[in-house]
């Protein structure tokens, strides 16, 4: 029932999956998200939301490594067929939906910089394309991905160097300067960001000597928390309050200032390398969301993926104006936020609370 | 093999599915200027580079009178051979008539949602009519928009200018204890020039300062280099000093709505001109205790005409706030018309050219 050892990958690339999967359209967007609801001091509630993220993470080693399995076997094992059946179906769409908000966002970045009368749909059919392509090559290949999505998009933060003249140090003074509700509130937004390492509930058994990846795993969400923070501070001393407010993506309206001789809008360029950022994370979700229906229904996951990929596709064709993206895209964070931050939790309770139990009951043997 | 196929052939397939933009079928707009009219109707100047055979550019203006600036857009196409592109626009000129009796907030809005128009373009306010600036014969660029452009960077970077662009308005314009400036550009004898900084409130044009205000105003607001300062000496002679180097700090009270606020300047110059024979000892030290008085009386000056004018282009209200863990704003307003500050000025002459 494991997969080959072929197919697996060694520990530490855990640390460019989980960074990979973290990391989507979320970064192009989250100051100003944070700031409608919070203050010019939620950098704060960034670095909570990553603690928060870690907690999330020994939790779910800790369930995997007490049940040598994957999620599929920890629900049917735990709550019986019927009431796993649904718990399982709940992720899967969780994962089709979350990888669809993905590409329906990055299509409307595209349409609203690029190419105004670009329909939806076409784009997206040209990402679910590579997305099929990508998740039929299997696991490896995805993590491959991750990899290069780290390494290539990197160059990117050296245009921060272009944002030095206009930074006011001073906007984010005096330090501290906040209440605990408005952190809340910030953590509120922050927290769907970090989203996506739950897939190592279902990729678990392709990772070789499975608890030894855990730190790694931990260091891909320090990698990210740290990136975040410094988004978010360089956009909260980039632009002024009330001007952020009005911004739909900051990050890509700071690129406007990037003066190079040969790119007159560096953020065309910038958007475009930001397919190289995304893809793994769709491909990562598609791909759980079909291993997850592999291992419930007993099929190939050949036969299953393109039901995911289509069911994706209806998806951006129904979702193509902004207000419905929106609506759908709280609606998938309330699912996200709910299985991750409630669910989670819960299911660590329950098995620890299995566990003593039956290490009692050996005790008394 | 046959999965590449596929996806590559809906690849091929799908990337013919928007219309071209290529660049000479349309017309790129490297500057616009805007004027009032009457209380309900803005002109809008487009200037536009025209590319000829090889080499060769010429540029056009084109004009259309309308609303609003999104509606000038509309009908400078209606009068344009090809379609009008804002992503080579390097400057928007505002009449300070139109400054004055409108917002001009609503006249940027269509620039600050336009995805193709940069952050880093110049806006400046003219002093008589916009379009006016484009009918100048005497070019020092190869073309007006561009003169207008090398003109307002050269003299942020070596001259009196502070550090101005879309970007630094719109930050300002919404930043809380602070209040936007923008160039000011008059046609003077058929060519374009800096004659000053517009102060604004919100979009509204409210006072212009003069170039040695204007001096003033970036050593307080900007550590900066570069930028000259005329003086005149007791005994009648006349100098004039470059700066080398200037840091200004500001020592604020903290904690407080209504803080006492010492402002520390060094000024470090170097003599460029003297009308005197030899610079000795003594002279050095004139210069000295003379542009010391000279910056500080200055300062104070400045600084009473901005209290007078209810406005802080140097942002010492968000200094204040930035130490202040109850800042309000309404308190400080009310203690900024009325309080004094504390100047001290430290000059340092590092030489006097070449010659003794």
């Amino acid at each position: 029932m494991d997969p080959k050892p072929s197919a697996q990958i060694a520990p530490f690339l855990v640390f460019y999956l989980v960074h990979a999967v973290q990391i989507g359209v979320g970064i192009l967007s989250f100051s100003r998200e944070i700031v409608e609801v919070s203050d010019y001091h939620s950098w704060i509630a960034i670095i909570l939301s990553g603690v928060v993220f870690h907690i999330i993470i020994w939790m779910m080693y800790f369930i995997l490594n007490r049940e040598k399995s994957d999620i599929v076997d920890i629900h049917n094992g735990t709550f019986g067929r019927v009431f796993g059946f649904v718990l399982t179906m709940l992720f899967v769409g969780h994962f089709v939906v979350s990888a669809t908000v993905i590409v329906l966002v990055y299509a409307s970045v595209v349409r609203i910089w690029m190419f105004p009368e670009l329909e939806t749909w076409v784009l997206s059919l040209a990402i679910f394309a590579v997305i099929y392509y990508g998740v039929s090559s299997g696991f490896r290949t995805i993590v491959g991905l991750c990899f290069l999505s780290l390494v290539i998009p990197s160059f990117l933060l050296l245009t921060s160097f272009y944002l030095f003249e206009y930074l006011s140090f001073e906007a984010i003074l005096p330090l501290f300067d906040t209440t605990l509700t408005k952190q809340l509130r910030a953590m509120n937004e922050m927290l769907f960001s970090f989203l996506g390492p739950e897939v190592l509930l279902i990729c678990y058994p392709f990772i070789q000597q499975a608890p030894k990846s855990q730190k790694y795993a931990h260091f891909g969400n320090i990698l990210t928390t740290i990136l975040y923070v410094f988004v978010a501070l360089f956009s909260f001393m980039f632009f002024s309050e009330e001007d952020l407010k009005k911004i739909m993506f900051p990050t890509l309206t700071a690129w406007k200032i990037v003066h190079l001789p040969f790119i007159e809008r560096f953020e065309y360029l910038g958007i475009a390398i930001w397919m190289i950022v995304i893809i793994p994370n769709m491909t990562m979700a598609f791909w759980a969301a079909s291993r997850l229906l592999k291992r419930q229904f007993n099929v190939k996951q050949r036969y299953m993926l393109p039901i995911v990929i289509i069911i994706g596709f209806l998806i951006t064709v129904k979702f193509q104006l902004v207000n419905s993206i929106e609506q759908l895209f709280s609606f998938t964070k309330f699912v996200g936020n709910s299985l991750v931050y409630v669910y989670i939790p819960l299911l660590f309770i329950i098995i620890a609370i299995k566990r003593r139990k039956t290490g009692e009951k050996n005790k008394h043997r | 093999m046959k999965k590449i196929s596929i996806v590559s052939l809906i690849l091929l397939l799908l990337s013919g599915c928007v219309t071209k933009q290529i660049v000479d079928e349309i017309q790129l707009a490297s500057s616009v200027g805007f004027d009032y009219v009457d209380d309900n109707m803005i002109r809008g100047t487009a200037n536009v580079t025209v590319h000829k055979w090889k080499e060769e550019v010429e540029t056009e203006t084109i004009f259309a009178v309308s609303t609003t600036s999104k509606d000038v857009g509309f009908l400078l196409n209606t009068k344009s051979s090809k379609p009008l592109h804002l992503g080579k626009l390097s400057s928007i000129l505002i009449s300070e008539e139109l400054a004055r009796k409108m917002d001009i907030m609503e006249i940027i809005d269509t620039f600050t949602r336009n995805p193709a128009v940069g952050r880093r373009l110049f806006l400046a306010i003219t002093s008589g009519p916009a379009y006016e600036m484009y009918n100048v014969e005497k070019l020092l660029e190869r073309d007006i928009s561009m003169d207008i452009r090398e003109l307002i960077r050269n003299n942020i970077d070596k001259q009196n200018i502070p550090k101005t662009n879309f970007h630094v308005f719109l930050k300002q314009v919404y930043e809380i204890g602070q209040t936007p400036y923008l160039p000011y550009i008059s046609k003077v004898e058929d060519l374009v020039q800096i004659t000053g900084i517009a102060l604004l409130r919100q979009g509204s044009f409210v006072h212009k300062l003069d170039l040695d205000e204007a001096f003033t105003l970036k050593l307080l607001a900007e550590k900066f280099s570069n930028g000259f300062l005329d003086i005149v000496l007791p005994s009648g002679e006349k100098a004039v000093l470059r700066n080398i180097e200037s840091k200004t700090k500001y020592k604020i009270e903290k904690n407080t709505n209504r803080p006492h606020i010492t402002i520390d300047v060094l000024f470090k110059g170097t003599v460029n001109e003297y009308t005197g024979d030899i610079i000795d000892e003594n002279v050095m030290s004139e210069i000295n205790r003379t542009v010391t008085k000279k910056i500080e009386t200055d300062i104070q000056n400045l600084l009473h005409l901005l209290q007078k004018l209810e406005l802080d282009p140097i942002g010492i209200g968000r200094r204040v706030k930035a130490v202040n863990y109850n800042f309000d704003i309404e308190e400080w307003n009310e203690h900024y018309k009325n309080m004094k500050f504390d100047v001290n000025v430290k000059t340092i002459i590092a030489g006097h050219g070449i010659s003794k």
